[in-house]
């Protein structure tokens, strides 16, 4: 003002427009900065997703679960005032397709185990490169950034049929470079990231994917509940299906489980698994009340 | 220019006040409501809603028997007030002078009130599904209420099938079942006239005053409780007690009017077998015994499993003339006799083969019998008026059961029978004075009770009989028995003085005990509606402070598993490993975080009863290995 003040009309006019240029200038300066930050942020945020998803593959890929080897089983009776009695059992099993065996002197049965979990639980195995995911397309906005993903590589790698693939990455507003959240595109499968929490909604499926500092958590329409916990010489699961609930540590050389829930004679029911190659006769199919694995998922109803 | 400056140099420090002001505001916003989400979640309160529920009801009773507009021709009348008991209810009213009250229930006199102004009359005893009838007369007035029950739908009736003209038909047979009915009462005609709707066992011992103690079930381990009640049939509690050393099976009301019960050194997870005589007025612990070291000092290689939980002590009972008690272990087979006072072994009543005695060291203390009068798997020990020793003897050679690897199959039993029996211990010997076996056509593998009365009369409960077509299928199983009740009955008989079948029951569950007692005594007190008291001898726990500056609460994960807690119980199926170290966070609204330490690393023992004292809400949080859960409960201490 007091500039402004000591100069004739002319000189005033031009001190104006020279300041409106330089405003506008700064502003320009000022926007490419947020566009570039924005990139850049947009970049780190696509790679931090890919990453996670590569981590928890490497997650769950990091024992291999081998298909035969003996169990010992106690199973927990139920006393008449609740207390437990421990009775030992000790099988041979073998995995085969959908199916695993149980065998011993006596003879064996077998359980159905669920297709859709076994081809999930294969599909983490698969090594993906983060690199070959990117593909060459983006664009870049103030309140949002999109990429198409390479879905070619991602076809071959789990021989799926998807259609398209696209990330966008939310800015909180306008000015901010904060991420509000991300959101991958695969056909119909909507996953949004925000913060460490991911959200799958896939037909009628919300599936939450949270990862903590021991490992992480899945939460599917608050029916399936799962906690990991990646510790230094194994993984730890508990899983809360409805009103059962299931534990394993899965470890190199064989898995633990426990199934908390109470069947009808049973408190509880522990199996440890010790990793053998085994083949089974499969002679004699023996009635599924001889098998105390078979028995308590009968009764466990 | 100079009013200007003057201004300005007002203007200044409150803006600046402002600007600080709004900051602070923003930042202790921001705080609270970091905080608040702290506690979303259900609330409860740290002591179990059984008790914490009857505050507000003894309240709302209180206040209604001042209400002066109530009285004797229109009074309060409420079914079930304490909502847990659904054949009883409560009549209150006020009167200008001091009245006595006689009760008459359906027709039948019952009792007579206290004389007072204030009437708080329990009506206990109705029949299901009924327009009750209770008549109350006083001053030569009479007026009659009617009180409209609903049918229980019990799950296992009784089915009366003998009853002779002799049975005390105001007197009901109460009966505890873990598995569905727990604790019912029925009349001679085999007609439900009390039940309570909440798991409470499993020993019933009745006061003076007419109130009876039982278990609740909160923390239960096995058979192995924390806490039991004084209660009415109302449901009405007026003392809860949660003992330092637990409760199981058993209690006994002693001539001083303190309460010896059953439990372990440490309680529910019991490691040694314990017997405790406490004060109910104060909830005190005065005098116990530890049976686990009297055997040890007898055997120091005694194996330590079957002084623990194993070995089922399902009975005691204090002879207070001499002080000697009788305790079972079911677990092993075995009836043996203390002297409360000296803290000295007596006698052990078990079969010459038993592996747990199979010491030398044993031998002097053994007593002899003929053939197979031995304990096996036996249940309620008594000490009868004559000084006989009286117990249910389920013959199931518990020790050597399937339970412990044993045969499972029912057709390894087909010569088992099980009786009640009593036996006269003199010089070292047992003599059988009197049994009931049933033509030895009846196997309870487990339950059972036999009581005897002053005048000799018994009762006696065969608590799980085997049915016939059971015991001859091929391949069924005891395990299997244990599933449901679908292959089993309880029998429950009663004997007059001279031995004479008096009265024969049946109902489809198990019964674990029998007990027969009124519901009213010739003369009642007013209910004092008021009292409930609270006592608690577990010893603090110390709690470690920190706060929600030095940990942080808000990365934590959804705890999933199951969270039972009360202020001295943690329950879970989140499979606790022996190297997890488990901690319990309290956390309140001013960010205060008081920790207990539930569990230690690598310590063997998974479960323990502890008891936290802070007052106040918090929000509960579990930390598995430094890995911090949300229980999303608030608990209200």
């Amino acid at each position: 003002m007091l500039i402004i003040i000591g100069v004739n009309k002319v000189q005033r006019k031009i001190l104006i427009i020279t300041m409106i240029f330089l405003l506008i200038m700064m502003m320009g300066v000022f926007a490419k900065k947020i566009y570039e930050d924005k990139g850049e942020v947009f970049n780190k945020e696509l790679t931090t997703f890919l990453n996670d998803f590569k981590d928890l593959s490497t997650k769950v890929s990091r024992y291999e679960i081998k298909k035969s080897g003996k169990l010992s089983i106690s199973a927990n009776y139920k006393g008449a005032h609740g207390e437990n009695f421990p009775h030992d059992f000790e099988f041979n099993y073998a995995l085969k397709g959908n199916k695993i065996y149980f065998e011993n002197k006596d003879g064996y049965n077998s359980l159905s185990l669920n297709k859709d979990l076994i081809n999930v639980l294969k599909s983490f195995n698969k090594k993906i490169e983060v690199d070959k995911v990117r593909a060459s397309n983006s664009t870049i906005n103030f309140t949002n950034a999109t990429l198409n993903l390479n879905v070619e590589y991602i076809n071959n790698l789990y021989k799926t049929s998807f259609k398209e693939i696209t990330a966008t990455v939310y800015f909180n507003n306008f000015l901010s470079k904060n991420v509000e959240k991300t959101v991958i595109k695969i056909d119909d499968i909507v996953i949004t990231k925000i913060g460490k929490s991911y959200i799958i909604d896939v037909d009628d499926y919300n599936i939450k994917f949270n990862f903590n500092k021991s490992g992480y958590s899945i939460n599917i329409n608050d029916d399936i509940k799962m906690n990991v916990f990646n510790e230094t010489t194994n993984d730890r699961y508990t899983l809360v299906v409805g009103k059962y609930v299931y534990s394993f540590t899965v470890r190199e050389d064989g898995i633990d489980f426990v199934a908390s829930t109470g069947a009808s004679i049973y408190n509880s029911f522990d199996v440890v698994a010790k990793y053998d190659d085994i083949e089974l006769n499969l002679n004699k199919e023996l009635d599924i009340e001889k098998n105390p694995i078979t028995r308590y998922f009968s009764e466990v109803k | 220019m100079k009013n200007k400056k003057k201004t300005i140099i007002v203007m200044i420090p409150i803006i600046l006040l402002i600007v600080i002001s709004g900051l602070l505001s923003i930042i202790t916003y921001r705080e609270t409501k970091k905080m608040h989400n702290y506690f979303e979640g259900e609330e409860q309160t740290a002591i179990i809603p059984l008790v914490t529920n009857q505050e507000s009801i003894n309240k709302r009773l209180d206040a209604i028997s001042n209400d002066t507009r109530y009285t004797f021709e229109q009074a309060y009348v409420e079914l079930n007030p304490y909502k847990i008991s659904p054949l009883s209810a409560i009549i209150i009213y006020s009167s200008k002078s001091d009245e006595s009250v006689e009760v008459y229930i359906n027709g039948k006199k019952v009792t007579k009130m206290d004389a007072s102004k204030k009437h708080i009359i329990p009506i206990y005893g109705l029949y299901e599904d009924m327009e009750n009838k209770v008549k109350l007369v006083a001053n030569n007035k009479e007026i009659e209420y009617s009180i409209r029950t609903e049918a229980s739908n019990i799950a296992y009736p009784l089915e009366v099938l003998e009853k002779s003209e002799k049975v005390n038909n105001e007197d009901l047979y109460f009966t505890v079942a873990s598995y569905a009915t727990w604790l019912t009462g029925w009349d001679s005609e085999g007609k439900l006239r009390f039940y309570l709707t909440e798991d409470m066992r499993m020993d019933v011992e009745w006061l003076d005053n007419g109130h009876f103690i039982i278990g609740t079930s909160q923390g239960q381990f096995a058979e192995n409780f924390l806490s039991f009640v004084e209660m009415d049939y109302l449901g009405k509690i007026y003392n809860y007690y949660t003992m330092k050393n637990g409760f199981s099976f058993e209690s006994q009301i002693l001539n001083n009017g303190n309460i010896m019960s059953a439990g372990g050194v440490t309680p529910v997870y019991v490691k040694e077998q314990l017997i405790y005589e406490m004060n109910p007025k104060t909830g005190e612990v005065v005098s116990d015994i530890n049976l686990a070291k009297i055997f040890k000092e007898i055997d120091p290689e005694f194996d330590d499993t079957y002084l623990g939980q194993k070995a089922i002590r399902n009975g005691f009972y204090l002879n207070e003339k001499n002080n000697e008690m009788i305790v079972s272990f079911r677990g092993i087979d075995t009836v043996f006799c203390v002297d409360y006072k000296e803290k000295k072994l007596k006698w052990i009543f078990t079969n010459p083969n038993n592996k747990a005695f199979k010491s030398a060291v044993w031998d002097q203390y053994r007593i002899r019998s003929k053939k197979d009068n031995y304990p096996w798997g036996q249940h309620s020990p008594k000490i009868t008026s004559e000084g006989y020793i009286a117990f249910f003897n389920n013959g199931y050679e518990r020790i050597n059961g399937f339970e412990a690897g044993g045969p499972d199959e029912v057709s390894n039993y087909k010569n088992n029978y099980s009786r009640a029996e009593i036996y006269e211990i003199k010089n070292m010997e047992a003599k059988l004075v009197w049994s009931y076996d049933a033509d030895k056509k009846l196997f309870s593998h487990q339950y059972g009770s036999i009581d005897v009365y002053e005048n000799n009369s018994k009762l006696v409960n065969f608590g799980y009989v085997l049915d016939d077509d059971y015991r001859a299928t091929k391949g069924a199983t005891l395990s299997t028995s244990e599933k449901n009740p679908d292959h089993i009955y309880s029998l429950i008989i009663e004997f007059d003085k001279n031995d004479n079948i008096v009265f024969k029951a049946k109902c489809e569950e198990g019964k674990y005990r029998a007990f027969k007692h009124n519901l009213y005594d010739e003369e009642t007190s007013n209910m004092e509606v008021t009292k409930l008291n609270i006592f608690n001898s577990i010893e603090a726990d110390n709690l470690v402070e920190k706060n929600t500056k030095e940990i942080n609460l808000e990365d934590t994960v959804e705890w999933i598993n199951s969270c039972d807690f009360t202020k001295n119980t943690f329950k879970t199926d989140f499979d606790i490993k022996e190297n997890d170290e488990v901690k319990l966070y309290f956390v309140n609204k001013g960010g205060k975080i008081n920790i207990l330490t539930y569990k230690e690393k690598d310590n063997s023992q998974i479960n323990r009863i502890f008891n936290v004292e802070l007052n106040g809400k918090y929000a509960l949080y579990i930390d598995i290995n430094g890995t911090i859960y949300n229980t999303k409960k608030t608990i209200q201490f």
